[in-house]
């Protein structure tokens, strides 16, 4: 709560610290009676300390105001754009755990076996990796050389793959490493042995005891991740030229449309708080070690 | 000179000093030595730019637009303006390396010295700066470099400033973790017991256990940093044309990726080169300080 809070806060004040949102938002060449009309439409011109209090109170109405320049509820246009963003959002995280699990396992059971090496260079090749360029490569490949997909827009199962793709390297390298890591100290616990002692298959012991204590932190990073996911789908967005939020946020960045960012801001904030308080409901629903008494 | 008993003796009773340890490991991990040997040209060739690059990296030459890689006079080609890729490859280092380093670095300082009064004063210094740490935590690390360079402007020095607010966080909580590890510490107290200052025990005490991790944060951040600035130049903000800057170069090469690939491809592979050996170093200095 503090923390949307203070968001929001920061934004509000960030955004009003270029100068004055009439004069920046307005074309040049506007007159001076455009100018003061425009700036009293949107309150610019009363005093800031009125405007952030007013601003308040209409956030705890649900409103945030017009876009300045869609003339809409700002709200209601971030909230527009949202389906495309989470279902991008959503099919990444799950490609992402889909390839990172199997992997940071098969990895962890042979350390420094072939898999292994090759599950380090992938981890440290990706956290060099300049995602845009990635996308942008995969465009040049995939579209442009091959031909075989659609290098941007949302329509038809074919375009989401290309986006797909893109933003799960994103997360890819964080999941894979945990994964690896907190297999591979599952491995080494005495109940591993224990169950082994007692004549467990090798596949039971994996799956059934060291593979479902090595998820646990992975749920929480997950949760953690949504951040990265967010920032890099406002990258992946406009590479693919994908409707989503990221690309409206950075849109009404480049616009100064301040409504929309304050709107957008609000909404990254509470995702990121309810996913957050999600996750620990999760980790204590499975950890049976945990009580929240 | 003859050599005598005392001389072997002295050989044999003197253990290679730390930094040859230090060395003889570092040799034994070829990608480390490759990463540094890179990092060190890449340097080098931003530093001297001038002198290495064989053509001014905003000369357009209309004679010679869009030739590809290895045409005579133009080893990796021009770009829309006849401009050499080589040469503005070789500026846009400067940016990256600045970037990167410069920010990195300056986010660490900034971190170390918010961390350390948070974690040395507690009370609600403590609480406010964590909780500003915990905002600036849980933002996409992009939006946050994007909101404050929209509002500082274009420019290098501009771009460097968004990277430092808005990455100084986690050296924050780093610091401050251990200030607070460090505070309860026996030697600590006797310390502050005998009168030395805070700044005294901070300095003594604090920094020297908390370094080790720092930098090694410290260098992911650098390709972090240099990755984020050509992202945000990319987008459209940041280090704006005619300034090379491998960012704005690959928007720029986006328009011909159908005519000429190089312009969108080389700038790219020596951003992924340059961060790849900032990462492997990273690496190896992890493991060097995890060893105790």
């Amino acid at each position: 709560m503090v923390v949307i809070f203070l968001s929001l806060t920061a934004v509000f004040f960030i955004l009003r610290m270029t100068g004055n949102p009439a004069a920046l938002f307005v074309p040049m060449n506007v007159s001076q009676t455009s100018l003061a009309q425009f700036a009293k439409e949107f309150g610019f011109d009363r005093p800031l300390w009125q405007q952030y209090l007013s601003f308040l109170w209409q956030v705890l109405h649900g409103d945030f105001g017009q876009s300045l320049a869609y003339r809409q509820p700002a709200m209601a246009l971030v909230l527009e754009h949202l389906p495309a963003t989470a279902d991008l959002a959503l099919m990444s995280l799950a490609l992402s755990l889909v390839v990172a699990i199997p992997l940071g396992v098969a990895a962890a059971v042979r350390p420094d076996g072939p898999l292994d090496t090759f599950v380090s260079f992938v981890v440290i090749s990706l956290q060099s990796m300049p995602v845009f360029w990635l996308g942008l490569l995969f465009i040049l490949v995939f579209s442009v050389d091959l031909k075989v997909l659609p290098p941007y827009g949302r329509d038809g199962f074919a375009s989401y793959i290309l986006p797909t793709i893109t933003l799960s390297t994103y997360t890819l390298a964080t999941f894979l490493r945990l994964t690896r890591a907190s297999m591979q100290e599952a491995l080494g616990q005495d109940y591993v042995r224990t169950a082994r002692a007692k004549g467990a298959g090798p596949g039971r012991v994996l799956v059934r005891h060291a593979l479902r204590n090595s998820l646990i932190p992975l749920v929480t990073v997950v949760g953690l991740n949504l951040a990265t996911l967010l920032g890099g789908a406002v990258v992946t967005e406009t590479i693919f030229s994908w409707p989503g939020v990221g690309r409206l946020l950075l849109q009404a960045m480049l616009d100064r449309d301040f409504t929309i960012v304050q709107a957008g801001v609000f909404l990254v904030s509470a995702a990121y708080s309810v996913t957050n308080l999600v996750v620990d409901v999760l980790y204590a629903a499975i950890d049976p070690r945990i009580h929240y008494t | 000179m003859v050599p005598t008993a005392t001389d072997s003796a002295q050989a044999v009773l003197a253990p290679p000093s730390n930094a040859t340890r230090v060395l003889r490991r570092l040799l034994s991990r070829p990608f480390a030595v490759v990463s540094i040997v890179i990092l060190v040209v890449a340097i080098f060739s931003a530093v001297f730019a001038p002198f290495v690059a064989p053509y001014n990296p905003t000369a357009a030459d209309f004679l010679n637009i869009l030739k590809p890689p290895l045409t005579a006079h133009h080893l990796l080609g021009t770009d829309d303006l006849g401009r050499d890729e080589l040469s503005r490859i070789i500026y846009g280092a400067r940016v990256s390396l600045l970037v990167g380093g410069v920010g990195a670095f300056s986010a660490l300082g900034f971190g170390l010295l918010l961390g350390s009064l948070a974690g040395y004063l507690g009370g609600w210094v403590d609480t406010v700066v964590m909780r500003i740490v915990d905002v600036q935590l849980s933002f996409p690390f992009i939006l946050l470099v994007l909101t404050v360079n929209a509002v500082l402007g274009f420019g290098v020095r501009n771009i460097i400033i968004s990277l430092v607010v808005a990455g100084w966080a986690v050296f924050a909580r780093l610091t401050r973790g251990e200030v607070l590890k460090v505070r309860s510490l026996d030697y600590v107290s006797a310390a502050v017991a005998t009168g030395a200052s805070p700044v005294r025990i901070i300095a003594r005490h604090v920094v020297p256990n908390v370094i080790g991790p720092l930098l090694v944060v410290g260098t992911l951040q650098v390709s972090q940093f240099m990755i984020a600035e050509a992202t945000v130049s990319y987008l459209g903000f940041g280090v704006q044309p005619p300034t090379p800057a491998w960012g704005n170069m690959l928007a720029e090469g986006e328009q011909y990726f159908y005519t000429a690939w190089w312009m969108m491809v080389l700038p790219g592979v020596s951003l992924l080169v340059v961060s790849l050996a900032v990462n492997f170093i990273g690496d190896w200095l992890r493991q060097e300080f995890a060893r105790g």
